[in-house]
C-alpha cells in the first residue's frame, strides 16, 4: 500500500463498513419497502379464495427466493475455498450463509403465519416441502455454530464450506418437493410463478418484493462481507501484538541467558 | 466492484505463517463461546436425523380417495390421510354436543367418499377446494342430520384434523372482469372474449 | 381487510427483523472499523456517513 494511499484513508474514511454504494442501496431499499407496504396492502387486489390472506404471498416469495440466492453464494463461495483458498470467497460464503439463514427463517415463518388462514394450519411434521426447508435451515445454522467455534481459522472454513455445500445439494430437493411429492406428501401448492397462474397486479407486486428484498439483500452482504473482512484484520492485528510480545520475551530471555 | 474491497490484496491466511515463528495461541474467548456453537452445532444435527427419519416412516402420506376406497380392506380401521375434492351441495353442518361437525362427500377420479368430520373446519373450506383428512374408516352410514351422502355402501370416513389443500391459482374475477369490461369499452378487446380469469 | 392480524404478524415481525438484523450490521462494523486502522479499511472510497 502506497503512502499516498494511506494518507487519503486516513482522511476519509469514516469508522464503520458504510460507503456511498451502501447509503445509496440503503436509501432506495427504504424507499423500495414502503413502496412493497403501499402495494402489498392497497393496491394488489385480493383473491377470491384466499381474500386478504393472499397478501402475504408479496413478502413470503421473495424470501423463499433469496433464501436460494444466499445458499447458492454460499455453495460457490465453498467449492472455491476448497478448491482454489479463496479467502475473499470463503467470506462471501460465510456472510450469504447468514443472511440466507435470516431469510430462510423469515421464509419458514411468513408460510407458517399464511398456512394458518389458508391450509387450516401452521405446521405439519410430514409435509415434505416444509421439513424439507427446516432441514435447510438447519443445514446452515450448523454452518454458522460450526464457523463460530473455536479454531484454527482455515480449518473451520474448510468444515463449514463442507456443510454449505451439503446444504446447496438438499435446495434442489427442497425446490422440487412440491412437484415430486404433490400429490402425496405436501399440503404446499406448486411454483405460482413457472406455472404462470398469477396475474396482473399480483405478479407485478410479488416481483417488485422480490427486486425490493434483492437490493435489501445486496446491500446486507455488502456490510456482512466488510465485517467479515474487519474480523480477520481484528485478528491478524491481535497476532502481530502477541507476537511482538512473544519476540520481546524471547529477547529478554536471551540477554538473561547471555548474562548468565 | 472497487467498493466490496480489493480481493487481490487480500492475503490468504496460510500464507502469512511465513511471519509466525513462535506462534502463539489465539487469546481465550470464554468457555461459553467454545460451547453454546458447540451445542447449538450437535442440536442442529440431531434434529436433522429425527425430521429425516420423521419423513421417511411417512408420516403425511395422503390416499386419493379412489385409493382410499380400493385399500379399504387393508386399511381397516387404522388411521390414515385422505384427499379429496368436496362435493358441492354436499356440505352439511350440524354439532356433537357443542363441538361442530361437518358432513360432506369428497370426490377424487371419479369415486365418492363421505366424510364427517369433527371440528371446526379451516376457513377455505368450501366444495371444489381439495382437502387433506386425517382420520379413519367407520363401517356405518354418517349420520349427520340433513346430510345426504353420494356414498351408499354403509362406510364412512371420520375425520378430526382437516387442511385445505389451496392450488396455486390466484385470480380476482370481479377485478379481472372489470378490466376486461374497460378494455371492451375502450375498444382495446376486438374479438370476443369470454375466457375468465385464471 | 380479512386475515389483518396474520398479516400484521407476519409482515411486523419479517420487517422488524430485516430491521434489526440491517441495525446490527451496521454496529457491528462499526465497533470493528474503531479497532481497525484506517489504511487497513481498504474499501473505503468516499466521504459519505454510512447509513
Amino acid at each position: 500500500m502506497t503512502t499516498s494511499m494511506t494518507d487519503n484513508a486516513r482522511e476519509v474514511s469514516p469508522p464503520a463498513t458504510g460507503s456511498r454504494t451502501t447509503f445509496w442501496l440503503g436509501v432506495v431499499s427504504l424507499v423500495g419497502v414502503v413502496a412493497l407496504i403501499l402495494l402489498s396492502f392497497f393496491v394488489a387486489p385480493e383473491d377470491d379464495d384466499q381474500h386478504d390472506a393472499v397478501r402475504m404471498i408479496f413478502i413470503h416469495v421473495p424470501m423463499a427466493m433469496l433464501t436460494y440466492v444466499a445458499f447458492s453464494l454460499t455453495a460457490i463461495g465453498s467449492v472455491l475455498w476448497l478448491w482454489k483458498r479463496s479467502v475473499w470467497w470463503d467470506t462471501v460464503a460465510h456472510g450469504a450463509a447468514e443472511v440466507g439463514v435470516m431469510f430462510c427463517g423469515l421464509t419458514l415463518f411468513t408460510g407458517s403465519i399464511w398456512g394458518r388462514p389458508t391450509w387450516g394450519t401452521y405446521w405439519d411434521w410430514g409435509d415434505v416441502r416444509l421439513v424439507t426447508t427446516m432441514i435447510l435451515f438447519l443445514i446452515m445454522v450448523g454452518y454458522l455454530a460450526v464457523r463460530s467455534l473455536d479454531g484454527d481459522t482455515a480449518t473451520l472454513a474448510t468444515r463449514a464450506a463442507v456443510i454449505g455445500i451439503i446444504g446447496a445439494v438438499n435446495m434442489p430437493i427442497v425446490n422440487r418437493s412440491v412437484t415430486w411429492w404433490a400429490s402425496r406428501r405436501t399440503l404446499h401448492q406448486k411454483s405460482s410463478l413457472t406455472d404462470g397462474k398469477l396475474e396482473g397486479l399480483t405478479l407485478f407486486t410479488m416481483m417488485f418484493g422480490l427486486v425490493v428484498f434483492s437490493i435489501v439483500m445486496v446491500w446486507m452482504l455488502i456490510h456482512r462481507f466488510r465485517i467479515s473482512w474487519l474480523e480477520r484484520q481484528v485478528s491478524e492485528g491481535d497476532l502481530s501484538e502477541a507476537l511482538i510480545a512473544r519476540r520481546a520475551e524471547a529477547a529478554v530471555v536471551s540477554s538473561e541467558g547471555g548474562s548468565k | 466492484m472497487d467498493d466490496i474491497g480489493d480481493p487481490l490484496k487480500m492475503t490468504d491466511i496460510s500464507a502469512r505463517a511465513d511471519d509466525l515463528s513462535p506462534r502463539t495461541p489465539r487469546p481465550a474467548r470464554g468457555r461459553r463461546r467454545r460451547i453454546v456453537p458447540a451445542v447449538i452445532a450437535v442440536g442442529a444435527a440431531a434434529a436433522i436425523v429425527v425430521l429425516v427419519i420423521n419423513l421417511l416412516n411417512g408420516s403425511l402420506f395422503f390416499y386419493d380417495a379412489s385409493e382410499a376406497v380400493a385399500r379399504r380392506a387393508e386399511l381397516g380401521t387404522d388411521r390414515f390421510t385422505l384427499l379429496g375434492s368436496p362435493i358441492e351441495g354436499t356440505i352439511t353442518k350440524g354439532f356433537d354436543g357443542d363441538e361442530t361437525v361437518v358432513a360432506f362427500s369428497v370426490a377424487f377420479d371419479g369415486v365418492d367418499v363421505d366424510v364427517v368430520h369433527f371440528g371446526d373446519p379451516p376457513d377455505l373450506f368450501k366444495a371444489g377446494v381439495p382437502v387433506v383428512l386425517d382420520g379413519a374408516w367407520v363401517h356405518e352410514p354418517a349420520a349427520v342430520d340433513g346430510f345426504v351422502g353420494n356414498e351408499t355402501d354403509g362406510w364412512h370416513f371420520a375425520s378430526d384434523r382437516m387442511r385445505v389443500k389451496h392450488d396455486n391459482d390466484y385470480k380476482n374475477k370481479s377485478e379481472y372482469d372489470s378490466r376486461v369490461d374497460k378494455a371492451n369499452k375502450e375498444g382495446r378487446i376486438v374479438a370476443t372474449s369470454n375466457a375468465s380469469g385464471g | 381487510m380479512t386475515h389483518l392480524g396474520y398479516l400484521l404478524v407476519g409482515w411486523g415481525v419479517s420487517l422488524l427483523v430485516v430491521g434489526l438484523y440491517s441495525l446490527s450490521l451496521v454496529r457491528r462494523g462499526r465497533r470493528l472499523a474503531e479497532r481497525v486502522p484506517a489504511e487497513r479499511r481498504r474499501w473505503m472510497t468516499s466521504e459519505t456517513p454510512s447509513k
